[in-house]
């Protein structure tokens, strides 16, 4: 019984670890279903019960790693509010897609709180995320040009950001369409998807 | 009302949870057309309801590369082909079905509905699909696929019908067509039989297409013309007429 109340329950801790791995599964899926590097260069991993592919380029997974490391503190710290995916045109530097997710962190939370909330309820929650993350390649245009990727995360202001970090404008799309995607909830953290690409004619 | 809780509780069935999504197309919709969006769809309910890890495409394309790859290295023990040999008879079941489905809507365009069953039998299935298709008309601009096909899916994932639905295990898959009884459909065979399954979960796609712009408008005379209730006067109307031949 006190071993079904302590799976039950999450941390500060647990809640940052469970976001930072669905952001890497996420832009991973991302990067993969949108052809921004080739697909030989992705291996399955068996996750939240889906077949996802990871990278196995170095590069990018040291850069990912480096990205997640840092997602890490300020979601410990309460104060990431925002991390996209912007995809653009290597040859025009044009913006073509941009994932969005919104980040709600409840601020009442200290490191000493437990929140009531099933683990399998969670990961169901990134299940669907990532389903439907793989799903939008049925209605996002193709992208007909090479194209690169950015990251780009909002925090609170005032904040200390490592030097590696540079301030961005904020790379909308023009002429764009939106598609709001699943979101999913560790009841500290709750995360909101979002889509917004190039509108055809 | 003890009564009636009892009585209520004696005939209990389970209703079907009956969801409706709603896509709506710019222009008309060709046969081919028609049976490549029933296609893209079967694919994303196969995906979306758990029955294949990745996207059919996806699957197809790493089978594929797995064949290569054996092709290629040394002889495997046959007991490590079985699970490949099981998926490879999956895809090639789709694809009998996807050109058939195909050659269907080529034989018969007048093919209104599609009900995707998920469950052991078609009486008693998981879950159910239904496809309404809109009535065939010739007066429209037709869609391309691409346009199409990217319109339908922008709807259905804003609308989300399957959001909170508990992941499915693998089970079988029946596709059923309505048509017209005097349509020469070859492969699918009648089931005179069927009736909608009153068990499961029950999703109705119904799509529709706007109607060409109609650019006629009203035109009203511009006299109106009121009634009368007297009767005619004769004799006035005989006087009239004199005076106007003196004149």
């Amino acid at each position: 019984m006190a071993g079904l109340k302590t799976q039950n329950a999450i941390t500060l801790k647990g809640s940052t670890e469970i976001v930072t791995e669905f952001f890497n599964y996420g832009i991973n899926s991302i990067l993969y279903q949108r052809g921004i590097y080739p697909p030989e260069s992705f291996t399955r991993a068996q996750k939240y019960g889906l077949t996802l592919l990871v990278s196995t380029d170095d590069q990018l997974k040291e850069y990912l790693d480096n990205i997640t490391s840092q997602i890490k503190e300020w979601l410990t710290n309460m104060s990431l509010q925002k991390l996209v995916v912007v995809v653009k045109s290597i040859h025009t530097n044009e913006v073509l897609e941009r994932w969005q997710f919104d980040i709600d962190c409840d601020k009442t939370v200290t490191s000493e709180t437990k929140r009531m909330k099933d683990e399998k309820e969670i990961k169901d929650g990134i299940k669907s995320v990532i389903r439907q993350i793989t799903a939008s390649i049925t209605f996002l245009p193709l992208l007909e040009t090479a194209c690169a990727f950015d990251i780009l995360v909002y925090t609170d202001k005032d904040l200390d950001v490592p030097e590696s970090w540079g301030e961005s404008g904020p790379h909308f799309v023009v002429n764009s369409e939106e598609v709001r995607l699943r979101s999913f909830t560790t009841t500290i953290h709750k995360v909101d998807a979002m889509v917004a690409y190039k509108k055809c004619d | 009302m003890a009564e009636v809780s009892k009585k209520s509780f004696k005939t209990k069935k389970k209703t079907p949870d009956n969801l409706t999504c709603e896509l709506v197309f710019d222009g008309g919709l060709l046969s081919n057309t028609r049976a490549s969006l029933v296609i893209e769809l079967i694919k994303y309910f196969m995906f979306e309801r758990h029955q294949i890890p990745q996207p059919f495409e996806h699957v197809k394309r790493d089978m594929k590369m797995k064949e290569e790859k054996i092709a290629a290295g040394p002889r495997t023990q046959p007991t490590d082909l079985q699970p490949k040999r099981k998926i490879k008879s999956i895809i090639e079941n789709l694809e009998m079905l996807f050109d058939n489905l195909e050659k269907s809507f080529v034989l018969c365009p007048e093919i209104s509905q599609i009900v995707i069953i998920l469950g052991g039998t078609i009486v008693s299935p998981k879950e159910t699909f239904v496809i309404k298709l809109p009535q065939l008309s010739p007066d429209a601009d037709n869609l391309v696929f691409k346009t199409c096909v990217k319109a339908m899916f922008r709807q259905i994932i804003t609308q989300d019908l399957l959001c909170d639905m508990k992941a499915l295990t693998p089970t079988n898959m029946s596709v059923l067509l309505h048509a017209p009884r005097e349509c020469n459909m070859e492969w699918f065979i009648p089931n005179h039989t069927f009736k909608f399954p009153v068990r499961g979960r029950f999703f109705t796609y119904n799509c529709t297409c706007k109607q060409p712009v109609d650019d006629r408008i009203w035109f009203q005379s511009p006299v109106n013309v009121k009634g009368f209730r007297d009767p005619l006067n004769i004799q006035n109307m005989s006087l009239m007429f004199c005076i106007n031949i003196c004149i």
